[in-house]
C-alpha cells in the first residue's frame, strides 16, 4: 500500500509538472505609429561638370527642371539646389559632360538615411536633349520611390491661337519646347493621343466640314478617317488603340459611334432623341462615360462599350460636361457649369465622393496625366485661356502654357 | 483451469504498476509533443511597461520615474502600478504606492456619505488593499529577481528606474518613425522583426509583411536605421529580438 501510495504521488506530481498550453504563447506584436501627412524631404544638389568646362547655365536649367517636376509630385517637399542637402531624406545628384554639341548626363538618386543609391542613369545625346533627359530622370525618381513611373516625358497637345487660327501644338509637361503640329490656317479642335503616344486624332475644318483626322507625329503623315456629313468630333482612342469613339451627326442627331482607327464604322452606341457627346473610355476599355441631356440637362452617364447598360453618374449640378476616366479607373474628372463659368470636379465611378477641384476663373477640358497623378486643364483665371496643371486632388495648380494668346483643350500623351 | 487463470492476474499492485507505466508514457508523449517550448528560459515575460517615461536620451543612466510627470500620467493610470525598484526593492514601493492609492481614492471620498462608520470602514479597506498590493508587488519583484528577469533600464542591473528593453526599443522606433513617416496609401502597415545584437546594433531587420506601398516600406526602413544608430545593448549581453507593426496613426489594424 505504501509503495502504491508513493507511486500515485509520483504520478500526480509528474502530471502537475507537465507544461500547460499557456507556456508556448509568444510575445505580442508591438505597434509603432506616427502621424501621416509628412512628405519626403527632397534635395537637389547643384549639377556639376563630369569633365571639361563648367556650364552654369545648363546646371541651372537642369535644377529648375527637377525642381518643377518633382515639386509637382505630391510625395516630395523639394528644396532648391542652393538650400543644401542637410536633413533631406533623398538627394538627387547630377553631373554633365559636354563635347561640342554632344551631352552626357549622369543622374543619381541617393537615400541619405539608408545610405543607399536608389537609382543611377546615364543619358547621352545632344545638348538639345537636355530637358528630355531631365524629365526622363524625374520619371525614374518617381518609379524608384513610389513604384510608379512619372509622366514627365509625356507631351501635352493643345489648341492654340498663337498663329491667329486654332492650330494644334505639343509642348513638354512644364510648358517648355512648344512645337507646331498643324498649320492649315483653319480651325483644329479636340486633339487626343493614341495609347502609343505616336499618333493624334483631331477634328479639323480645313476641308469645310468638321472631319476627323489621324496624324503620325514623327512622320507627319495624316489621314482623314471620318468625313461623314455633319459633325465628326470629340473623338477618343480606345485603350487598345484600334477603336475610336466619336460623336457624329450624320443621322440628324448628335450620337456616339464606334469606328476603327482606319475610319470604318463599327457600331452606333447611342440611340436617343437627346444630344449625346464627349465619350471617354474606362482604362480597361469595357465602359464609356459620356454626356447626355436625355433628362433635360447635360449630365454624365456610363454605358458598356457596346452601348448597353446605361446608368446615370452625376445627379447634382445643372450642366456637367467633358468627362475623362482616370488611368487608375477609380475617378472621373469633368467640368460643371455654375456661377458664370465652369469648375472642374472629380467623382468616383459609383457616383459618390463628388469633389470640386478648382475655384478661380473658368476651368474646362480636364484631362488626366497618363499615370493618374495630375490633371491638365484650360483656365481663364489670368485673362486669356491658358493651360494649367494640378495634382489629382486639386492642389498645386500651376500655369504651364507661356503664350499670351488663347491655349486650350490640353491632352497629355503617354511617355514618348 | 482456475489456477492457471489466477496465476495470470497480476494483482492490484501489478495492475497499478501497469497503469502507472501507461500514464507515464502518456505524460512523456504529451510533454514531448506539445509543450517543450515552455521550457525555454529566454521567454521570461517582462511584466511591466512604462514606455512614455523612458529616459530616451540616456537610458543607461536611469531617470527617476516621477520626474516626467506630465507624460506619464495616462500610462500610470492605465497600467498596473509597476515598480521602479531601487536596490532594496520593496522600500520605495511602500512609499510610492500609498501615494498613488490615496490620490486615486481621494475623489471617491466626498461622493460617499459622511458617516463616521462608513469612513472608518473605507479607510480600513483602503489600508488592507494597500497592504495586499504591496505584498503582491513585492512577491512579483522577488519572483522576477529569482528568474533573472529584465528589471530596470536596458544594460542596467535592475535597480534603476525605467523600463524594459522592448519599451525602450519601441520608444526609439516611434521617435524615428515620426521623423520619416510617409505613405501614399490610406492604411499601410509593415510587420517586421528587429534583432538587436549584443553590441547594440540592429543585426537583423526582417520584413515579415510588406505594405504594398513602397513609400511606406522605405519609411519604415529609414525609421529602423535612424533608431539603430544609438541603441544601448540589450541587457544580459545577449541579443534581443522583437516583432513590431508599423502603421500610420489612427489607422486600425487589419
Amino acid at each position: 500500500m505504501r509503495i502504491q501510495f508513493l507511486l500515485v504521488l509520483l504520478l500526480c506530481s509528474l502530471l502537475l509538472a507537465a507544461p500547460g498550453p499557456s507556456g508556448s504563447v509568444e510575445e505580442g506584436v508591438l505597434d509603432v505609429t506616427a502621424a501621416s501627412g509628412r512628405k519626403l524631404q527632397f534635395a537637389i544638389a547643384p549639377s556639376t561638370a563630369l569633365s571639361g568646362p563648367a556650364a552654369p547655365e545648363l546646371a541651372r536649367e537642369l535644377g529648375e527642371l527637377f525642381a518643377f517636376d518633382l515639386g509637382m509630385a505630391a510625395e516630395f517637399e523639394v528644396s532648391p539646389p542652393s538650400a543644401g542637402s542637410a536633413g533631406a531624406d533623398l538627394v538627387l545628384k547630377s553631373s554633365y559632360a559636354m563635347n561640342g554639341n554632344a551631352l552626357t548626363l549622369e543622374c543619381r538618386l541617393v537615400d541619405q538615411v539608408l545610405n543607399r543609391e536608389l537609382s543611377a542613369k546615364r543619358y547621352t545625346g545632344g545638348l538639345k536633349d537636355l530637358r528630355r533627359m531631365g524629365h526622363a530622370f524625374a520619371d525614374e525618381v518617381l518609379r524608384a520611390v513610389t513604384g510608379r513611373k512619372g509622366p514627365f516625358t509625356g507631351k501635352i497637345a493643345y489648341v492654340t491661337k498663337r498663329s491667329g487660327n486654332k492650330e494644334i501644338y505639343v509642348m513638354d509637361c512644364d510648358g517648355q519646347n512648344p512645337q507646331r503640329v498643324t498649320n492649315n490656317g483653319s480651325i483644329n479642335l479636340k486633339p487626343d493621343f493614341a495609347p502609343s503616344g505616336k499618333e493624334i486624332i483631331y477634328t479639323s475644318y480645313k476641308k469645310g466640314n468638321p472631319d476627323l483626322y489621324r496624324r503620325e507625329l514623327f512622320t507627319g503623315l495624316e489621314a482623314r478617317i471620318s468625313s461623314r456629313s455633319g459633325l465628326n468630333a470629340m473623338a477618343a482612342f480606345a485603350p487598345d488603340g484600334n477603336r475610336i469613339a466619336l460623336v457624329m451627326t450624320k443621322d440628324g442627331n448628335s450620337e456616339i459611334y464606334l469606328i476603327s482607327k482606319e475610319g470604318k464604322e463599327l457600331a452606333r452606341l447611342t440611340r436617343n432623341a437627346a444630344i449625346e457627346v464627349s465619350p471617354a473610355w474606362s482604362p480597361d476599355g469595357s465602359k464609356i462615360v459620356f454626356v447626355s441631356d436625355r433628362f433635360g440637362k447635360p449630365q454624365l452617364f456610363v454605358m458598356d462599350a457596346d452601348g448597353g447598360n446605361v446608368r446615370r453618374l452625376t445627379t447634382t449640378g445643372a450642366y456637367n460636361v467633358t468627362p475623362r476616366w482616370s488611368p487608375r479607373g477609380d475617378r472621373i474628372v469633368y467640368a460643371r457649369q455654375g456661377g458664370g463659368g465652369f469648375q472642374i470636379h472629380a467623382i468616383d465611378v459609383d457616383g459618390s465622393n463628388d469633389t470640386q477641384l478648382t475655384t478661380a476663373g473658368s476651368n474646362e477640358h480636364p484631362r488626366w496625366s497618363p499615370d493618374g497623378r495630375f490633371i491638365v486643364f484650360g483656365s481663364t483665371r489670368d485673362g486669356a485661356e491658358a493651360v494649367y496643371l494640378m495634382r489629382a486632388d486639386g492642389s498645386a495648380q500651376t500655369r504651364i502654357s507661356r503664350s499670351k494668346v488663347s491655349d486650350s483643350h490640353p491632352t497629355w500623351s503617354p511617355n514618348w | 483451469m482456475r489456477q492457471r487463470g489466477k496465476s495470470r492476474y497480476p494483482g492490484p499492485g501489478g495492475m497499478f504498476a501497469l497503469s502507472f507505466l501507461i500514464h507515464l508514457a502518456i505524460f512523456f508523449f504529451i510533454a514531448w509533443s506539445q509543450a517543450l517550448t515552455a521550457f525555454r528560459p529566454d521567454e521570461t515575460p517582462v511584466t511591466y511597461v512604462d514606455m512614455v517615461t523612458l529616459p530616451v536620451a540616456s537610458p543607461q543612466s536611469g531617470t527617476p520615474a516621477p520626474a516626467e510627470k506630465g507624460d506619464s500620467e495616462p500610462q500610470a493610470a492605465a497600467s498596473p502600478p509597476a515598480p521602479a525598484p531601487p536596490a532594496p526593492l520593496t522600500l520605495p514601493l511602500k512609499k510610492a504606492q500609498p501615494k498613488g492609492k490615496t490620490q486615486e481614492q481621494a475623489p471617491e471620498k466626498p461622493a460617499k456619505p459622511a458617516l463616521d462608520e462608513g469612513r472608518e470602514f473605507s479607510e480600513r479597506m483602503a489600508k488592507l488593499e494597500r497592504q495586499a498590493e504591496e505584498r503582491r508587488q513585492a512577491e512579483v519583484l522577488e519572483r522576477l529577481k529569482s528568474k533573472g528577469g529584465r528589471v530596470g533600464m536596458p544594460g542596467a542591473k535592475g535597480s534603476e528606474a525605467g523600463s524594459d528593453y522592448s519599451s525602450y526599443l519601441h520608444s526609439r522606433l516611434k521617435d524615428a518613425f515620426g521623423q520619416v513617416m510617409v505613405s501614399q496609401t490610406k492604411s499601410p502597415q509593415v510587420i517586421a522583426s528587429i534583432t538587436v545584437g549584443p553590441d547594440g546594433r540592429i543585426s537583423e531587420y526582417k520584413v515579415e509583411k510588406q505594405s504594398g506601398d513602397p513609400l511606406f516600406d522605405d519609411a519604415v526602413a529609414r525609421a529602423v536605421t535612424i533608431a539603430g544608430r544609438s541603441l544601448v545593448p540589450p541587457p544580459g549581453g545577449g541579443q534581443f529580438k522583437r516583432v513590431f507593426r508599423f502603421r500610420p496613426e489612427g489607422v486600425g489594424v487589419r
